[in-house]
């Protein structure tokens, strides 16, 4: 999966830089200030929105950026362009997301004593009404375990069954995580006031 | 159906949301991974230390015959060589009829054709005659003065031994084959003539390895070197330094001139070292608990002024004479690796011994006691201050220490150390160079095995 990044305006001052993806690898190799300087304004913000989306408070996601660019520059020898960049660095900054939330709380992947419920008429259609910072705060609010497959499945798109590999727990729980996390972002969308049905069409 | 639709909007949604990190972000990175550098050196040099002492304890554990002695044997020399350069001290030994042959300060007694060896250590060894039926003679060339020789069963038709002594760094193995040569009185060239050379051992070996070497037949022989592996606790207790507290460095620079007092520190270490020895060298590694406490700078005001010196880190108050009060701790954990050379009688003896500590920084605390004109006194915690010390330290040290021997195990020790930063001792942001110098005592208790 190769994200598409036309929309981002700080790609276009990646393509004013002139320098491609494999040269800017290179040379942050070498330990290139401006080029990791280069990388890191280019790569940062779409990043940033990434662990954004699995991290409990903005600040934590600010933090695990961080760390991300630490490792992304510790290992960026080992990029072997078999992916896209964005892509290779989009993985070290899940993988990091998922360790910093393993190592600094105790995920819960029972069910809790939300009430599950399916709503055949959610309109998701009308997601793409809601405003994007407030979709990003309402998935953030979600318990951390119902967050992180939510992401990883509906976002990412890995398969139940990686998700169940990469975080060890069984494909049921991550479907049943999935599930409870749809019906939570609803219901937080709703509580907001955003009934996506009043939004629709907007 | 519906979980498609879902996720294809959440993921278009996703790819648009964007968010601008901190103005700060990118020299945080780059400085953390600097410290995490720097953290990864730590652990690498602690890992390095910790397996170079490892793989020395295995190397000398398993490979305790370090020393080779090469043994000549030399028939039928055609010629007697030239032997105008060979330092010889030798002393022809005489037959008597004693049950032993006993080899004490120049003393001989002997009997029989098979030799017995005991010395010291209880080593014993057969030296046979040269082969040579003959002539019968067998040198011996020891470097120790004291030897007992057993009797054996059959005479000993000619033996001859030399003592060479305090000679050993000027031979050779041909020197010394020739040195028996010349030692000898017949000059038949169909004597046969075994001679060792032993360089640079043990005092209480020399006769062992000798013998053994003889008994052997052998060219060459290996001996077990004795390796001590010991356990000290110390404490080193620092008397004096050259304290320097991290505050601003001009302010420093005109307190160390003319504005402040010294107190006797409380600075220590506390901490245990697993070492080896082997003959008189030594090495050491360990861990160790370490508090720096300067424990309290007087800033006195001077004809100089010291009003002028407000706001430079709160030092000093408006009036320039009351007395402001510096109080600060350190604490480190580190891990000294520490060479030893000792000399010495076996009750008491001398080591000088130097190396590094690798030091993690665990905690700083700072505080400033000032006081007004009104005898108000503040205590206030000066983070600016703590903030200023590298996480990792590096210290150099060199101690001579005065070793008494208890028992064969157990020893006691004492003796004055300095310890000095040799890294940087604040962070590279920081122009300040100065670091502390430590003069102190240090004394501990030592376990041999």
């Amino acid at each position: 999966m190769d994200i598409e990044f036309k929309k981002l305006p700080l790609i276009l001052k990646h393509k004013k830089s002139g320098i491609t993806d494999h040269e800017l690898v290179q040379r942050c190799i070498k330990n290139d200030a401006v080029a990791q300087k280069i990388l890191f304004e280019q790569y940062a913000p779409m990043l940033l929105g990434v662990s954004f989306r699995y991290a409990n408070l903005e600040a934590e996601a600010h933090e695990i950026l961080q760390i991300g660019f630490i490792k992304i520059f510790n290992n960026l020898s080992k990029f072997r362009f078999e992916s896209g960049l964005a892509t290779w660095l989009t993985r070290i900054i899940i993988n990091t997301a998922l360790n910093y939330l393993k190592a600094n709380e105790k995920v819960k992947w029972e069910a809790n004593i939300e009430t599950i419920y399916e709503n055949n008429d959610f309109v998701v259609e009308q997601l793409h009404q809601i405003d994007l910072k407030v979709l990003m705060d309402c998935i953030q609010q979600l318990p951390t375990g119902y967050r992180i497959v939510l992401n990883m499945f509906a976002i990412e798109g890995y398969s139940h069954k990686e998700i169940a590999e990469e975080l060890k727990i069984t494909e049921s729980t991550s479907r049943s995580q999935f599930a409870r996390a749809k019906v939570l972002l609803e219901k937080k969308l709703l509580t907001l006031g955003f009934d996506i049905k009043k939004y629709a069409g907007r | 159906m519906q979980d498609d639709k879902f996720n294809n909007i959440l993921k278009d949604r996703a790819k648009e949301f964007v968010l601008l990190p901190n103005a700060n972000a990118f020299d945080t990175i780059l400085a953390n991974r600097k410290k995490a550098k720097r953290k990864r050196f730590f652990v690498f040099a602690s890992v390095f230390v910790f397996l170079v002492g490892l793989s020395t304890t295995i190397f000398l554990v398993n490979n305790q015959n370090l020393e080779s002695f090469k043994v000549n044997q030399i028939t039928k020399l055609e010629s007697k060589p030239n032997l105008s350069k060979v330092p010889i001290i030798s002393k022809e030994v005489t037959e008597n009829s004693d049950d032993e042959i006993i080899v004490k300060k120049n003393k001989i007694k002997q009997n029989g054709q098979i030799i017995n060896l005991l010395h010291n250590d209880k080593i014993v060894c057969k030296i046979s005659n040269s082969n040579k039926a003959s002539s019968n003679k067998t040198n011996i060339v020891i470097l120790d003065k004291e030897v007992t020789i057993h009797k054996s069963s059959e005479s000993l038709n000619d033996f001859k031994l030399q003592e060479v002594k305090n000679a050993s760094p000027y031979l050779d193995s041909f020197s010394v084959a020739k040195q028996a040569i010349d030692s000898s009185e017949n000059e038949d060239s169909s004597f046969a003539y075994k001679t060792i050379v032993v360089k640079e051992i043990n005092d209480s070996l020399q006769n062992s390895v000798a013998a053994m070497a003889v008994s052997n037949n052998q060219n060459s022989y290996k001996i077990k070197e004795p390796i001590h592996f010991s356990l000290s606790v110390f404490n080193h207790y620092m008397l004096l330094n050259r304290a320097y507290n991290g505050a601003d460095n001009e302010l420093i620079n005109s307190m160390f001139g003319l504005h402040y007092n010294d107190q006797a520190n409380q600075s220590y270490s506390l901490g245990f070292l697993f070492g080896l020895t082997h003959k008189k060298m030594s090495l050491k590694f360990g861990f160790a608990y370490n508090n720096v406490q300067f424990d309290k700078l007087f800033i006195e005001p001077n004809s100089m002024g010291l009003g002028a010196n407000i706001n430079k880190g709160a030092l000093i108050n408006d009036f320039g004479y009351n007395i402001n009060v510096i109080d600060q701790s350190l604490s480190f954990v580190e891990m000294p690796v520490l060479l030893g050379y000792t000399i010495g009688s076996k009750k008491i003896n001398y080591t000088l011994e130097t190396g590094l500590a690798f030091q993690y920084l665990t905690q700083t605390n700072t505080y400033l006691l000032t006081s007004d004109v009104n005898g108000y006194s503040y205590n206030t915690r000066n983070d600016a201050v703590n903030n200023r010390f590298n996480q990792f330290q590096l210290a150099g040290q060199l101690s001579f220490l005065i070793n008494y021997n208890l028992t064969k195990h157990i020893s006691i020790y004492g003796g004055p150390l300095t310890k000095f930063h040799v890294g940087q001792y604040f962070k590279q942001e920081f122009t300040d160079r100065n670091a502390p110098i430590y003069v102190g005592l240090n004394s501990g208790i030592n376990f041999k095995f």
